[in-house]
């Protein structure tokens, strides 16, 4: 239970304002690609001295390979808050001692400025959308054109493995008629593990014929024909080794 | 971009941040969502604990509970199972205790040890289907550092109180029905007491705010059979179920059934109250309604009463018929009075109308009368014309009818119609037939829709009677018609 741990939440953070930004998919594909920490672009604020807003825009590094056939220019567009928005981080814990997987909780800071990141409409854009809905509209499925005509067996019932199956089961599966005490002590023995057993498991497990077992059976034993053991038998109450309480207490 | 470097060189000030995508595999972010109402600030906390729900037990006992070896084990039960859910596609998902929600437990700085904040943060779905969410973080150096958020969490306070229970909240539902009840037991008594006050004095008011809007002698005469039996259980039980249509003419109603209604309220006021707290529809606005209300509805909700109680002018006319009947049923009510202490007083008042709807009897018809359910006027008036018209009868064995009444404009005079022939044709078939009282007859010919009114009918038969000449049998106190086949 190594995840239920109580942990102690790390609030040196507490008051640092974090910005929340809302970034297409494409661009959150893209970042996640890589595999070291990289410069992805540049944002720029421009503060009108009239106006109490900014405005703030955000172009890609041009210097990035894979960036060439997106749309650089983006605005962040800010919305308003309406919640009270904490962030929190998991970091998973490698300090030696403690167990493997669990991690260590921190408060990161509050949110105090959402953003939307939104491409402007040039042409890289246009071209984007157009990747997309041709990407789109092509069938998952396509047909192939084969040269020559699939090898298609016909379906056998008897194969060469299920007759030695079978061969060996029939010479072995002869149950005899054992002794009548040494079968009463194997199934003495069975229901001391488990109270109720399957007919067919208690064959198994003594490998006797069914109908000298079920005459045995029906000496010692009781047949359960409700729901939630049916179909099995169980040791009439003097022959069980455990009480009714114990019983009705484990039930 | 040359755009922006011509607004850049406007304008005075322009900073430019680097945004870095840093690489922490080990990292993740998380965001926190509280609602406004619930007052998080992260500055006032002191110390916060986060944990995860632990659900495993819950998990557990919806997967099997039964025990692996020992008494009430099962040998093999694991392997059936397991081969039964992969028969059927059934994939268990396993507990994984990252996907449970969050528990958080703040101290405030400013508040005391004793006052922990409860949260409970629930995984939401959803919020990154299309788009995908950053936090740009500022890093030491200035630069912005973007990191990508993986799940959002709503969290919501912990309620201190315990919340009922199913069989709790039931419990308290029934009382706020209950404080319902004090209230109408209240407004019962009141009732009672204005339908005293109104019995003696406003009677004479109401009897004739209520002959304002019959529609006809017939309905008097109807409505008067259907309040009519005052013994009658189902009349009673009737009358109980249908306490809006009571309520639809109270005026009427009330003086109809005066003694009657008033009873039942005085003396089982109290099961009266527990069986229509049962019911929304119990009688609290009734009684608002004005006393002429015309209300189209309420008036076919009496036409349907009505027709309901239809069958009963039979047992009406019976009891006109043969009038010993009505001793019988006075001393039924007796009965009744000894159970009742409060019927002696409504025994009085029928009384007291008894004697005064006699007086009216002999006197002009449209004096204000008192509806009284045995008596009523207009009730008797058809009944009686058949009654004298028997009697008038040459062989009839029926006992002089104990008031005659002279000739009044109202009662129409025997007019056969053309198909008087059909009419005795039927009548002849019938009393042929079984023998028959009178009012039976009545009921038959009733029932094949003649086009006649039924107190025409009551004069074609009369005629009829007269023209056939029946044998006549007392059997029960009851006269019965017959007549000898031709062929037998």
């Amino acid at each position: 239970m190594s995840g239920h741990a109580v942990k102690d939440v790390n609030l040196n953070n507490n008051s640092r304002g974090i910005w929340l930004v809302k970034v297409p998919k494409f661009l959150q594909r893209e970042w996640s690609q890589y595999k070291e920490s990289t410069e992805v672009g540049r944002l720029t604020i421009t503060k009108h001295p009239q106006k109490r807003s900014s405005n703030i825009a955000f172009s890609l590094n041009e210097t990035l390979e894979s960036v060439k056939k997106m749309p650089r220019q983006h605005k962040f567009i800010q919305h308003d808050l309406k919640q009270c928005l904490g962030v929190i981080s998991e970091t998973v814990d490698t300090t030696p001692g403690c167990e493997p997987g669990s991690t260590k909780v921190s408060l990161e800071g509050k949110i105090i400025q959402k953003f939307e990141c939104q491409p402007v409409m040039d042409a890289d854009y246009v071209r984007l959308k157009q990747e997309v809905m041709r990407a789109a509209a092509t069938p998952l499925r396509t047909s192939i054109a084969i040269d020559r005509p699939i090898n298609v067996f016909k379906p056998i019932s008897r194969h060469q493995h299920t007759l030695e199956d079978r061969d060996r089961s029939s010479n072995v599966n002869k149950n005899f008629r054992a002794d009548r005490d040494k079968v009463l002590e194997m199934i003495f023995a069975a229901f001391e593990k488990h109270q109720y057993y399957n007919i067919k498991d208690l064959q198994k497990i003594t490998k006797q014929p069914i109908t000298f077992l079920k005459e045995i059976l029906t000496e010692v034993c009781s047949y359960n024909m409700k729901a939630p053991h049916r179909n099995t038998w169980e040791l009439k109450p003097e022959y069980r080794h455990y009480t009714k309480q114990e019983e009705q207490a484990l039930d | 971009m040359s755009s922006h470097i011509n607004q850049a060189q406007l304008l005075p000030k322009v900073t430019e941040y680097t945004v870095r995508v840093p690489k922490n595999v080990k990292k993740k972010y998380h965001m926190m969502r509280f609602h406004n109402a619930n007052g998080v600030n992260f500055k006032n906390w002191n110390t916060a604990k986060m944990e995860r729900e632990n659900n495993y037990k819950e998990f557990k006992s919806l997967d099997d509970d039964q025990p692996k070896y020992g008494a009430g084990s099962e040998f093999g039960r694991e392997q059936r199972d397991e081969a039964r859910r992969k028969r059927y596609g059934i994939n268990i998902k396993k507990y994984k205790a990252d996907d449970q929600p969050w528990l958080l437990t703040v101290k405030d700085k400013n508040s005391g040890v004793a006052t922990d904040k409860k949260f409970k943060g629930i995984r939401e779905g959803g919020v990154s289907d299309n788009v995908a969410w950053y936090v740009f973080v500022q890093a030491k150096d200035g630069a912005f550092e973007a990191y990508p958020v993986e799940e959002w969490y709503n969290f919501q306070p912990i309620h201190r109180y315990k919340s009922l229970n199913a069989e709790e909240a039931e419990k308290e539902f029934e009382r706020r029905d209950k404080i319902m009840n004090y209230f109408s037991v209240m407004y019962q008594k009141k009732r009672n007491e204005d339908d005293e006050a109104d019995a003696e004095e406003g009677s004479k008011k109401k009897a004739s705010a209520s002959k304002a809007f019959q529609l006809s002698e017939m309905d008097d005469w109807m409505s008067d059979q259907d309040s009519d039996d005052d013994g009658d259980e189902d009349a009673e039980e009737k009358l109980e179920k249908k306490p809006k249509k009571k309520g639809g003419k109270p005026s009427k109603f009330v003086k109809k059934h005066g003694g009657k209604r008033r009873r039942r309220e005085d003396g089982e006021s109290g099961t009266d109250c527990e069986e229509e707290s049962d019911e929304y529809d119990e009688g609290a606005e009734h009684e608002y309604v004005s006393e002429d209300s015309s209300d189209p509805e309420h008036e076919d909700d009496e036409k349907v009463t009505k027709e309901m109680a239809g069958v009963e002018d039979d047992t009406a006319m019976k009891k006109l018929l043969n009038s010993d009947d009505e001793d019988d049923e006075n001393e039924e009510n007796k009965d009744e009075d000894k159970e009742d202490q409060d019927e002696n007083d409504d025994e009085k008042n029928k009384k007291k109308k008894d004697s005064s709807s006699d007086l009216s009897d002999s006197s002009d018809d449209e004096k204000p009368k008192n509806k009284d359910p045995k008596k009523g006027d207009s009730a008797p008036r058809n009944a009686d014309i058949l009654k004298r018209k028997i009697a008038e009868n040459p062989d009839g064995l029926m006992p002089a009818s104990k008031k005659q009444r002279p000739e009044g404009p109202v009662t129409p005079a025997p007019v056969l119609p053309s198909d008087s022939g059909m009419f005795e044709d039927q009548i002849r078939r019938y009393l042929v037939r079984k023998p028959m009282t009178t009012t039976e007859i009545l009921q038959k010919l009733k029932s094949k829709k003649t086009g006649h009114g039924s107190e025409q009918l009551v004069d074609i038969i009369a005629v009829m009677l007269k023209k056939i000449n029946p044998q006549k049998q007392r059997v029960k106190g009851k006269m019965y018609l017959s007549l000898k086949s031709l062929n037998g």
